[in-house]
């Protein structure tokens, strides 16, 4: 009872949906439409699969994050005024 | 007596009105065979069935929308929404149509609905999985909000809010699920509007709610070390605000903290510390002070994430500071 296939789509629904994976189909439009090619496709995934390999290593390595870092990128550094527009 | 976690404690109230009441539906995301995304629905699904155990889509619009419209039409809806931060989906179903509907009639229909939904920092789950927005809610006239934290106030809190003429907000927190308590076996209703004194102190008055109470607990055991006698208040009811409680242990102690997981700002310890200052500020001999969330997002390293959380330390703190300005 932990796979989606037994409690959420029982029977065939599962695997016909499968079928419709968006992600899926629209590989096979860029193959059919000539808009890419099985080698530039493949070489993508080996380079997603590289960059989050590497973002897991960088954070396994790094430190916990600091207290302070609590409040980091909520809102832009206030580092200069906005400049005002004057009106007419 | 036995007892029960929180988390069988909302399954027994909803299996007790679903046999009592056949107007009672439940609807939400794996809410049947899997046995609700939390767990709080194992078994439903085999004695009810799939006419009233209803599994929905991930949307919670459209969820919280069915519960209006079933109420409408007679239903007993209990809508379970997986997070609370996933409320924001829901806000016009919620405040525009469940909170009016019974204004717009002119009295003629209203949405008895539970919202149920899973609240507050939990395991690391992040950003969008963490969030406390009742004080949304309390904002809105037409809306309960409870929010148990024992078994024993969920069941009946839940068997209330079910019979409840109006839609009621009903909150779970995520790491009291495993709670466990004496439930008795029968049926039977809290009031919705009603607080309750955890510990009697004379000192100082904290009023909590949801996870921060044991932080209250705590604190106050660790106060009454140094000989504070902290008097704890669980608010239960964040709307309507149990008034006379709140006021009656300020009257006594003339000195209050505030403390909930919900950011400071804002939050539900604004509106009561409002409320005393309106009501009873002759009383005070001392500030209010807060102790609440720092305004930032909920982070997801955990070691932060208890950087977030307002905890015992904290309410110790502010407690000393507000009997030392007395």
């Amino acid at each position: 009872m932990n796979h989606p296939r037994d409690f959420r789509l029982p029977g065939d629904d599962y695997d016909q949906w499968l079928r419709l994976c968006p992600i899926e189909r629209f590989k096979s439009y860029l193959l059919s439409q000539s808009l890419s090619n099985e080698a530039e496709l493949s070489r993508i995934d080996v380079e997603v699969a590289a960059e989050v390999e590497d973002a897991i290593q960088f954070a396994i390595e790094s430190p916990y994050p600091a207290p302070e870092d609590l409040f980091a990128d909520v809102l832009a550094p206030t580092t200069a005024p906005i400049e005002q527009e004057v009106g007419q | 007596m036995r007892e029960l976690s929180l988390r069988d404690a909302i399954c027994e109230a909803m299996r007790q009105e679903m046999r009592r009441d056949p107007r009672v539906l439940l609807l939400g995301e794996d809410v049947g065979a899997f046995g609700g995304p939390l767990k709080t629905s194992r078994g439903l699904i085999d004695e009810f069935g799939s006419k009233r155990i209803i599994e929905t889509p991930i949307c919670e619009q459209t969820m919280v929308g069915m519960g209006v419209g079933a109420a409408l039409m007679g239903y007993r809806p209990i809508v379970e929404v997986m997070f609370m931060d996933l409320m924001s989906l829901a806000m016009d179903q919620t405040v525009n149509h469940a909170a009016k509907m019974r204004y717009l009639s002119g009295g003629d229909v209203g949405v008895p609905m539970v919202i149920r939904t899973a609240t507050g920092v939990g395991f690391g789950h992040g950003v969008h999985h963490s969030q406390s927005f009742e004080s949304w809610f309390i904002h809105v006239p037409g809306l309960k909000v409870v929010m148990p934290i024992t078994p024993y106030d969920a069941k009946g809190l839940l068997i209330s809010a079910i019979r409840d003429p109006d839609p009621v907000l009903f909150l779970e927190h995520k790491r009291l699920y495993a709670t466990k308590g004496l439930v008795p076996e029968e049926v039977y209703a809290l009031p919705l509007n009603q607080a309750e004194i955890k510990r009697e102190g004379a000192d100082v008055t904290i009023v909590a709610y949801g996870l921060m109470v044991s932080s209250a607990l705590a604190a106050s055991e660790e106060l009454a070390q140094e000989g504070i006698s902290a008097e704890v208040i669980d608010l239960r009811s964040l709307s309507p605000l149990d008034r006379d409680t709140i006021l009656g242990s300020v009257q006594k102690t003339g000195k209050v903290v505030i403390t909930h997981e919900a950011w400071k700002i804002g939050g539900v310890g604004a509106e009561v510390s409002a409320l005393i200052a309106e009501e009873a500020l002759a009383y005070l001999d001392a500030p209010i002070q807060r102790v609440a969330a720092p305004h930032a997002h909920v982070p997801y390293s955990p070691k932060l994430e208890e950087v977030f959380l307002p905890n015992s330390v904290g309410i110790v703190q502010a407690v000393r500071a507000a009997v030392g300005a007395a």
